[in-house]
């Protein structure tokens, strides 16, 4: 070898040598996002890539040369990547931009006596947060905070939903009814009644008591007919002959809604019937149908049964007006 | 335009070519029953890839502080579309870097070369200008025609609707469903709601318990029942809730449907014999007039064809269980649309009046039928959870129902043939009914 190609050599040596030592290759780094704007709660993912480098960090970590990573920002974010090798360094960074989610309504419910005699009454008082509308079981749409009397006439449990932007939530508060202390007939059950007078009313349904029915049936059982009976005979005696009163129809959950309010109006229609044919005038009845709209049954069960589809599928009986009530009231079986 | 005529002339020789031989067909092969009504229907809906494409470039905003209202009129606008199903949607992820705030920005070459391939772009800005203003456009890609230039102004998603519908009526030359609401029942009271859920509020609320709210088929008047007297009866408003009428009977009085020229149908149990018949009454309730006449039967839910206003379908259980009858608007003519045993109910007649929706099923499990009411053919459209109360979009392309598969009852929409389902209501909602 001639001594130039040494010379060259020793050169090239040299050159790679300080090359080594202080790193001529510049490092580079990419960095990239899924989404650059998304709904806080959302995840994105954090891609990175380098080339040269001898430590990569994303936002302070240190992390692979190459890698990704799933993040979930709560607020608008900058994302950098910073890479180096001895003091040489690049970096690339992107936003994503966080859309803050809407609060999640809160809803608080009470009430002021958890436990009340059938005819009696308490106040529930809720309050709620970032919502857009509240309803409250059996109220319906209410205030987003307030308070209402109610006079449940069997043991409920209200529930207060609150929806807004950032979802729903529900609180509830249970009202237990108990019957009164005297109520030992045992088919007096809790009943809803109406009406100006409150006496008349409760004398009303210690006679006029609710029938039941068969799945999809609106034909009068024997035991509808006897309770009917007796009712009609209260209803023919002196001054209970103005006694102006409503039959509620009621089906159980399983119909479709429309079609039970057919079925429902069907079930009082009978009613009206058979007591217009025991000398009843029509002049006196209403009948209406609620078709499911109360029904509360999740299985088959029997009639008067609370939560049973047979207690579902029956006729009320509601007092509306006339009748004079007897000066000492006295409980009548 | 062209393009568009040729398109139109297409898709209804591809319809008569697929209908015609359905409609001879159908009363002798049963077996064949399901696909053709099948393949009527799918042509309505445009799936990815059958139609022309549509890119929708994000709009862009103009002055400082939009970003929220771009966002959302982005958002509304392609869900819009998405929706309406009238074309291919290309996927944003294939769209050029570039931004398109203004015609003079748009570069044919990069939205028609692959893989973007887009045969329509819609583009444009948002500006603050005394107010917001959306300055919109649609090109036609291979032709370099403008198509809309529009302006609009105030809320971005009414703006983002405004201008969905002007391309859904450029590309089909029908009336979109974008600035179309709906009415349904929510608690105890009757709220009314964009098409697509939003701006959820108040319609009325004068009863304990308000049901069964009915849109008229020109979106003037809302009937529903309200058992504020005790009984169930009707009330009429119209749609700016000002009141028009209703019945005050002393039995149930149910299930309105306003037809074409304004009349109440009804079903009621006034005649007292036992059982729940139609009538038919003036707008106000007054007038009625007995249509059915049936032993101790339900006869209910009736519904006006909403483009003839000459024929009403109803449920009657005369026969056993509960079905689809159609009747002529006087009474004539009574006969059932299907029979096939199980419990029917709530049928919607659609707008255009070719097919009747109605739910379908036995104790506890109901479903969203569509039949085709020239042959009686069916489809069944869901099949998840409990379904209920279908009613028709304005195009007769759309049905919104009920279904409790997300655990209670809430409003639900799809496209005719099924597809498409997705939940439009979070805070409980049901007995919708869809208006202009």
């Amino acid at each position: 070898m001639p001594p130039r190609m040494y010379r060259l050599m020793g050169i090239v040596l040299v050159v790679l040598a300080v090359v080594g030592a202080f790193g001529c290759a510049k490092p580079k780094v990419q960095l990239q996002v899924s989404r650059e704007r998304i709904q806080q709660g959302e995840d994105v993912q954090v891609t990175w890539t380098s080339k040269n480098a001898k430590e990569v960090t994303v936002n302070g970590e240190t992390v692979d040369k190459n890698g990704s990573k799933v993040v979930t920002p709560d607020t608008t974010t900058t994302y950098m990547a910073v890479a180096k090798r001895g003091k040489k360094e690049a970096r690339d960074s992107k936003l994503v931009a966080v859309n803050p989610r809407a609060p999640r309504p809160t809803i608080t419910i009470s009430a002021d006596q958890s436990a009340i005699t059938r005819g009696q009454s308490t106040t529930l008082r809720w309050n709620s947060t970032n919502a857009d509308t509240v309803t409250i079981t059996d109220l319906g749409t209410v205030t987003a905070s307030g308070s209402r009397v109610v006079s449940p006439s069997q043991s409920t449990t209200f529930t207060a939903t609150a929806t807004g932007r950032g979802g729903d939530e529900s609180a509830s508060a249970r009202v237990t009814v108990t019957e009164e202390a005297d109520a030992t007939d045992p088919d007096s059950r809790p009943r809803t009644t109406g009406g100006p007078n409150p006496t008349m009313a409760s004398i009303f349904n210690q006679w006029v008591q609710p029938i039941y029915f068969d799945y999809d049936k609106a034909d009068l059982l024997p035991e509808a007919r006897e309770r009917l009976r007796r009712a009609a005979g209260w209803l023919t005696q002196g001054p209970n002959r103005s006694v102006v009163f409503r039959i509620e129809g009621h089906c159980d959950p399983r119909g479709t809604e429309e079609y039970n309010i057919g079925l429902g109006e069907r079930r009082a229609q009978a009613a009206r019937e058979f007591l217009a044919s025991l000398g009843i005038e029509t002049s006196r009845i209403q009948t209406v149908s609620y078709g499911e709209e109360r029904a509360s049954g999740t299985h088959e069960g029997s009639p008067g049964q609370g939560g049973s589809w047979a207690n579902d599928r029956r006729d009320d009986f509601i007092y509306v007006s006339g009748g004079t009530p007897p000066r000492n009231p006295e409980p009548v079986r | 335009m062209n393009n568009i005529m040729a398109i139109f002339l297409y898709l209804f020789l591809a319809l008569s070519l697929v209908v015609a031989p359905a409609f001879a067909l159908v009363q002798e092969t049963p077996p064949q029953e399901q696909d053709d009504i099948r393949k009527q229907i799918g042509t309505i809906i445009v799936t990815p890839g059958a139609g022309p494409n549509l890119a929708i470039a994000d709009f862009v905003a103009r002055s400082a502080g939009l970003e929220a209202a771009v966002q959302t009129f982005n958002q509304v606008l392609w869900a819009d579309l998405e929706f309406a199903a009238v074309s291919g949607i290309v996927g944003k992820s294939l769209y050029p870097k570039s931004i398109v705030p203004d015609p003079a920005s748009l570069k044919f070459e990069e939205w028609s070369i692959d893989p973007v391939r887009a045969d329509y772009v819609a583009f444009g800005n948002l500006q603050n200008a005394g107010g917001l203003v959306a300055d919109t456009y649609l090109f036609d890609v291979k032709t370099k025609q403008q198509l809309i230039a529009s302006r609009h102004t105030g809320d971005p998603r009414q703006m983002a609707h405004e201008f969905a519908d002007e391309i859904v009526k450029l590309l089909t030359g029908r009336d979109g469903i974008a600035t179309s609401k709906l009415a349904y029942v929510a608690g105890d009271s009757i709220r009314l709601m964009d098409y697509d859920g939003f701006n959820q509020r108040g319609f009325a609320s004068d009863g304990p318990i308000l049901r069964f709210p009915q849109f008229s088929p020109d979106g003037r008047y809302i009937a529903y029942v309200s058992y504020k007297s005790g009984v169930a009866n009707i009330v009429v408003r119209s749609a700016g809730g000002g009141l028009v009428g209703g019945t005050s009977f002393n039995s149930t009085t149910s299930s309105p449907s306003i037809s074409p020229s304004g009349q109440l149908a009804f079903s009621s149990a006034i005649s007292n014999d036992g059982s729940m018949e139609i009538y038919v009454s003036n707008l106000d309730g007054s007038s009625p007039r007995r249509l059915t006449r049936t032993n101790k039967a339900v006869n209910i839910s009736p519904r006006w064809n909403p483009r003839t206003g000459r024929e009403i379908a109803f449920i009657s259980d005369r026969g056993g269980s509960p079905q689809v009858y159609v009747m002529d608007a006087s009474g004539a003519n009574q006969r059932p649309l299907v029979a096939r045993g199980g419990h029917s109910d709530s049928p919607s007649w659609s707008p255009d009046g070719r097919y009747i929706a109605f739910t379908y099923g036995g104790a506890g499990g109901y479903q969203i039928f569509v039949a085709d009411v020239a042959s009686g053919q069916l489809l069944q459209l869901t099949s998840s959870g409990r379904n209920e109360s279908p009613t028709w979009s304005p195009d007769s392309r759309h049905i919104a129902f009920q279904s409790n598969r997300s655990g209670r009852w809430e409003i639900w929409q799809m496209h005719i043939d099924g597809s498409g389902q997705r939940q439009i209501t979070r805070g409980g909602g049901k007995l919708p009914s869809w208006g202009k």
